[in-house]
């Protein structure tokens, strides 16, 4: 079985060792309206990075910065520690899904590809290849205009493979793709990512890239409000054990001789326990004669705490005619919020490594 | 430059626009030659000694370029306005290295075309003025004539071409700026010249990119020594080059400097 692309550089594309993509001190105002401030992040090679934030919240205009297609009002974006502009092949070193409206709509999907093949450089072979791939295969001759939202993502991701990027950089991707569409994207981009490419996605639904990022960046009002590992995110809000029991102070000090201090007593004389299981805390009510009256496990639910994070962005007027909305998302441990911006590492100086994946049929980008 | 150009190209004959502009001054082309030299040669007695086919060279031909270089010049704002209008301009800018290239190759695949419309149209003109006009006179001054409209036709098609091509990139609007070409060659630039005549600036109009137009293809040829046109060879083509590098440039610099959102 052949591999889908060659796992050999490009002749001639002379690059040096990916050194991932920095962002440092982003700034965009159109006109007098910021869209972007002072953002800084970085996406290590080999990673999945996660770009969320609200719809509004500048992802869009920041991946446009990175790919050269809006001018910053100050800072730099680099690839490979250059503009995306001045890379000498771009679409070989970057694949970009913005837009699934990019198409004209009386072409097909055969001669889309073909038109920007030629612009790559790469053989018209390609197009068959990035067609096979992405499923499109039997609609190689049908026009793009009569193409559904999720055709339409899967024929922009083929024009972004058509170079064999060692990056991805795709701006919802998952708008208009069935849960088919979506369970095959994920493992599509954990293979791609498995064999040495990196991948920078945004959206503004943590539940979509949760279980394919390994990494996070947040912004809220065009700033970044946290940027780290997904696992560091999880790590940071737990699930906790609520006990209602005799005599909390007595259980915290029996908690805290056996190496667990993160307890609080509850306004409602409940203990909250973080990194304990249940049975351990009842071992331990029952080894200091504590009375437990009941125990409850709350989870928490990591979209919340990104709603948390990015509250407050567009606030609506309160429903009306008596109608009661719902509670606006609360830090789900308050005080917690908001975390002050993490120091993005320099290029080359990542300080995480790519989760291991699970293998799927994408051998990997050049 | 050779890919974005396979890649241009490639775009243009995905589509049918760039056959279907073609037709109109292909058709015209074809009974305007048909009927423009037989008539002259009628009148021929009116018109002078063997001057018939130099008129009929002018008029009959001159007929089908005007359509040439109004629908080449809507090539050129198809080929550019399209790209935002798609928004496909989004993924010509990805996959190449700067947008100066990508400009480069719109603009070299729209003076393709109008060449390529022109050389049909005058194609088509010449040999149907040929087959029913009975072929030019005999001492050659005739067919001399043509070849020089022809010429001159060829040149202005390239610059009409382009600077539909640099209206597009200029405004990014393929609708706006065809309703702004169709506005201006047959009625807009009319209705300027006469406001220009009437404020005693008629030197101006000469200089609007349409008259530039008919003194490049009609001095082009041996004008009969009492006609005095206000622009002759080379000002008038000169002028036309002007107007189409400053639609190129402003489009070009627009294109470099535009935000993509």
């Amino acid at each position: 079985m052949t591999a889908p692309f060659p796992t050999e550089p490009a002749a001639g594309a002379g690059y040096a060792p990916a050194a991932g993509i920095a962002v440092q001190g982003l700034w965009k105002n159109f006109r007098d309206v910021p869209a972007v401030s002072d953002l800084s992040f970085s996406v290590p090679p080999g990673s999945i990075t996660g770009f969320l934030g609200p719809n509004g919240s500048g992802k869009t205009t920041t991946l446009r910065m990175l790919l050269g297609l809006v001018r910053p009002t100050a800072g730099v974006a680099l690839v490979d520690g250059v503009p995306f502009t001045s890379l000498p092949h771009p679409a070989r070193v970057v694949g970009a899904v913005l837009d699934a409206q990019s198409f004209h709509p009386k072409h097909t999907a055969g001669t889309h590809l073909e038109v920007y093949a030629a612009a790559i450089g790469v053989p018209s072979a390609q197009v068959r290849r990035v067609l096979d791939l992405t499923g499109l295969a039997a609609a190689t001759r049908r026009r793009i205009g009569e193409f559904s939202l999720g055709m339409r993502q899967r024929l922009a991701l083929a024009t972004a493979l058509l170079g064999e990027p060692r990056y991805l950089v795709l701006d919802e991707p998952a708008n208009g793709l069935d849960p088919e569409g979506m369970a095959w994207l994920r493992d599509f981009l954990l293979g791609y990512a498995r064999s040495g490419g990196t991948v920078l996605i945004s959206s503004h639904i943590l539940r979509e890239v949760e279980q394919t990022a390994d990494r996070l960046v947040i912004i809220s009002r065009g700033r970044l409000v946290h940027q780290g590992t997904t696992a560091d995110l999880r790590h940071a809000h737990r699930a906790r054990v609520l006990v209602a029991v005799s005599d909390p102070a007595r259980l915290a000090t029996a908690l805290a001789a056996s190496g667990h201090t993160d307890a609080q007593v509850q306004s409602d004389g409940r203990l909250a326990i973080v990194g304990v299981e249940p049975e351990r805390v009842a071992e331990l009510a029952t080894a200091y004669g504590v009375t437990v009256f009941g125990t409850s496990v709350e989870h928490i639910d990591l979209e919340q705490v990104f709603l948390a994070m990015t509250a407050g962005q567009y606030v609506g007027a309160a429903p009306g005619w008596g109608m009661q909305g719902p509670p606006a998302p609360q830090p789900p441990y308050p005080g917690q919020f908001p975390q002050p911006p993490q120091q993005p590492p320099y290029p080359g100086q990542f300080p995480h490594s790519p989760q291991p994946h699970p293998p799927t049929g994408w051998e990997g980008p050049r | 430059m050779t890919a974005l150009l396979t890649a241009e190209f490639r775009k243009v004959l995905g589509l049918r626009y760039w056959w279907i502009l073609g037709i109109a001054p292909a058709v015209v082309g074809l009974f305007s030659g048909a009927l423009t030299l037989p008539i002259l040669t009628t009148l021929e007695g009116l018109v002078g000694e063997n001057f018939a086919e130099a008129a009929a060279a002018a008029i009959g031909v001159a007929v089908a370029l005007a359509l040439v270089f109004l629908f080449a010049a809507l090539f050129g704002v198809v080929n550019t306005g399209s790209e935002f209008q798609h928004r496909t301009i989004v993924t010509s800018f990805l996959t190449a290295r700067g947008r100066d290239g990508v400009v480069a190759a719109k603009l070299t695949t729209a003076v393709a075309f109008g060449l390529l419309y022109c050389v049909v149209v005058e194609t088509v003109s010449v040999l149907t003025v040929l087959m029913f006009g009975g072929g030019p006179s005999g001492d050659g001054s005739g067919a001399g004539n043509v070849a020089a409209v022809l010429g001159a036709g060829l040149f202005a098609a390239m610059l009409w071409a382009l600077m539909g091509a640099g209206l597009g990139l200029l405004t990014g609007s393929t609708a706006g700026s065809v309703l702004a070409i169709t506005a201006w060659v047959p009625f807009g630039e009319l209705i300027v010249s006469l406001i220009l005549d009437g404020l005693g600036a008629g030197a101006l109009a000469r200089l609007l990119p349409g008259q530039l137009t008919w003194y490049t293809v009609f001095t082009a040829i041996d004008l009969p020594e009492e006609v005095d046109p206000a622009v002759t060879w080379p000002a008038a083509p000169l002028g036309l080059l002007g107007w189409t590098v400053l639609l190129c440039g402003l489009g070009w610099w627009r294109t470099r400097t535009r935000d993509i959102v």
